[in-house]
């Protein structure tokens, strides 16, 4: 499934929902941003910044300065005005190009959607001008067994439409 | 008043800032001894911070949520004549919320929450019996009652600490101070509560109770038992012994529409009148007045004995309604006990009843069996 969430602005932006096997969960989001690779880069590395670009993340804290993979992240979620912890690890980077990292339950890794974010930048050498690909690709296994499989995609395309407006948002505010 | 200690963002363990052989090895860095979640000590994002009550704030607080209980209790019942649902769901919540709040993470067990739920309670009851020395619960109602308000207090105490301890964790991350603030609002929001509550409209809620008794005897026996019932006196159930006020006799006539009856408690009395009669079928009376130490719980209205035919040759069904107003709410907590009261008020009245029915007294002269039950009083205009 392909959506062209948005077109006609100078940042691109579109959500690929791939076929999800139950009760795995598959999802990316794209941005064409009409700034160089190392530009994008400096917002993406910022995670205070960047991981808070979202929908339910409030507040990123990490446990140690400066942060190397392997390193305890705690990112503070708000839902329908709660606000809780979920915890997870910086779990690769590599520098310009992209990195990685857990999004847990406080319970433990087995329940409460655990999930991974891989974060990559890329130059966009199809483009005529000086362009880069923003890919955000989400990984995790859904846990809620008793919530509907039809509610559950509904739900999870809502989040990733809202992020993908705050992402598409924040870049036109940035680079445009 | 209160000092500082430190918890883990996960798994609300004490983190032993000062103390180095908690630390993982400095390649790691400092973690949680038992998630393993890192933190930095000069970093106060990456860990809770709580303020320990000395125990001298805590005996304080405890005091405090006595007194304010006590005085909401008070003030609640005399002038608003009623028991609500600030009292009954209001008051337990925000005191459990005081304990919830001011405690800290991991510090009590649940059960050490419920022994300290009690220990307050029982201040609050022996509080209660101070100020009121005139005695706000009677003597005779006041275990029945003190047991009845604990086992309703529990679960709302329960879920005030609950939702006290999410409030202040919820603080602490967000450091936001004026904690002490939130106390007193605890503390005085039952009054608030109360208040909005009294100036809710609420609608005059009528419940009735039926009670039915077969009785071996035939219908005009137990028309004469109920008639010319006076005086009870076989052993009263365990419930009214214990705790409610114990019927002891009847006085006064019952033989016509407009008889005035006199129904004598250990503790009170009620006045009825008679407001129906078909003879050998139905005697339906009005309370007039009433003094039994319930008139904060339930306000009695109406009732009446009606005598059928019973399902065999030789019995009597006789059902004994009582209609009253209620004075306490939420309904769903109060009805079980309501309904418990009055079916035992009901039964030890009708099995007197039955019992001089079925005895040869009840068969005899109408003078000769009010000589042998006896009469707490005679009727004053000859009603019989």
């Amino acid at each position: 499934m392909k959506n062209e969430a948005s077109g006609t602005f100078a940042v691109r932006s579109r959500l690929t929902c791939a076929r999800q096997r139950w009760p795995a969960v598959r999802l990316a989001l794209e941005l064409d941003v009409p700034v160089s690779k190392k530009r994008l880069w400096e917002f993406v590395s910022d995670l205070g910044t960047f991981l808070v670009t979202d929908p339910y993340h409030r507040r990123m804290i990490s446990m140690r300065k400066p942060l190397k993979p392997g390193d305890h992240l705690a990112i503070e979620h708000g839902l329908l005005g709660v606000s809780f912890f979920r915890f997870g690890r910086l779990l690769g980077w590599s520098e310009g190009n992209g990195y990685s990292f857990s999004d847990l339950s406080a319970r433990g890794p087995r329940c409460g959607f655990p999930h991974i974010f891989e974060v990559a930048v890329e130059t966009d050498r199809e483009s005529p001008r000086e362009c880069s690909k923003l890919r955000i690709e989400v990984k995790g296994r859904w846990t809620a067994r008793l919530v509907p499989i039809a509610l559950r995609d509904w739900w999870l395309n809502f989040t990733c439409r809202r992020h993908l407006r705050l992402l598409h948002r924040k870049l036109e505010e940035l680079y445009t | 008043m209160s000092r500082t200690t430190h918890y883990c963002l996960r798994c609300y363990r004490e983190l032993g800032l000062g103390e180095p052989e908690e630390a993982k090895p400095a390649a790691d860095g400092p973690a949680c001894a038992h998630c393993g979640l890192q933190y930095d000590p000069q970093d106060g994002q990456t860990f809770i911070s709580f303020g320990i009550l000395s125990p001298w704030a805590v005996y304080l607080l405890a005091a405090l949520v006595v007194l304010f209980g006590a005085g909401f209790f008070l003030l609640g019942t005399n002038y608003n004549e009623a028991v609500g649902w600030s009292l009954v769901l209001g008051l337990p919540i925000c005191m459990g919320a005081v304990l919830g709040y001011t405690s800290t993470p991991r510090r009590f067990r649940i059960w050490q929450k419920v022994i300290f739920g009690i220990l307050l309670f029982c201040g609050f009851l022996i509080i209660v019996g101070l100020i009121s020395m005139l005695g706000v619960f009677g003597l005779a109602g006041g275990i029945f009652c003190s047991v009845m308000l604990g086992l309703v207090f529990i679960l709302p105490f329960l879920l005030g600490d609950w939702l006290g301890y999410v409030i202040r964790r919820s603080d602490e991350r967000k450091k936001r101070n004026w904690k002490w603030m939130k106390v007193v609002i605890f503390l005085l929001l039952p009054f608030g509560l109360d208040t909005i509550e009294r100036l809710l409209p609420r609608d005059e809620d009528l419940a009735s109770v039926e009670t039915r008794v077969v009785f071996s005897a035939s219908q005009e026996r137990a028309w004469n038992s109920i008639v010319f019932y006076e005086q009870i006196e076989h052993e009263p159930p365990f419930l009214l012994r214990l705790a409610l006020p114990r019927p002891v006799g009847t006085t006064g006539g019952k033989t016509k529409v407009g008889d005035i009856s006199r129904c004598v408690y250990e503790n009170g009395h009620l006045v009825k009148k008679i407001s129906e009669r078909e003879e050998g079928r139905l005697l339906g009376f009005r309370i007039i007045e009433q003094k039994i130490h319930f008139e904060h719980d339930l306000e009695l209205r109406e009732g009446s004995f009606r005598v059928e035919p019973g399902p065999d040759p030789g019995t009597t069904l006789v059902t004994l309604t009582t209609t009253y107003r209620r004075l306490t709410y939420p309904a769903f907590i109060w009805q079980p006990a309501e309904i418990l009261v009055l079916h035992t008020l009901h039964g030890h009245v009708l099995e007197g009843m039955r019992a001089n029915a079925e005895s040869e007294l009840a068969d005899g002269p109408v003078d000769d069996a009010a000589r042998v039950i006896g009469r707490l009083e005679l009727p004053a205009a000859g009603g019989r």
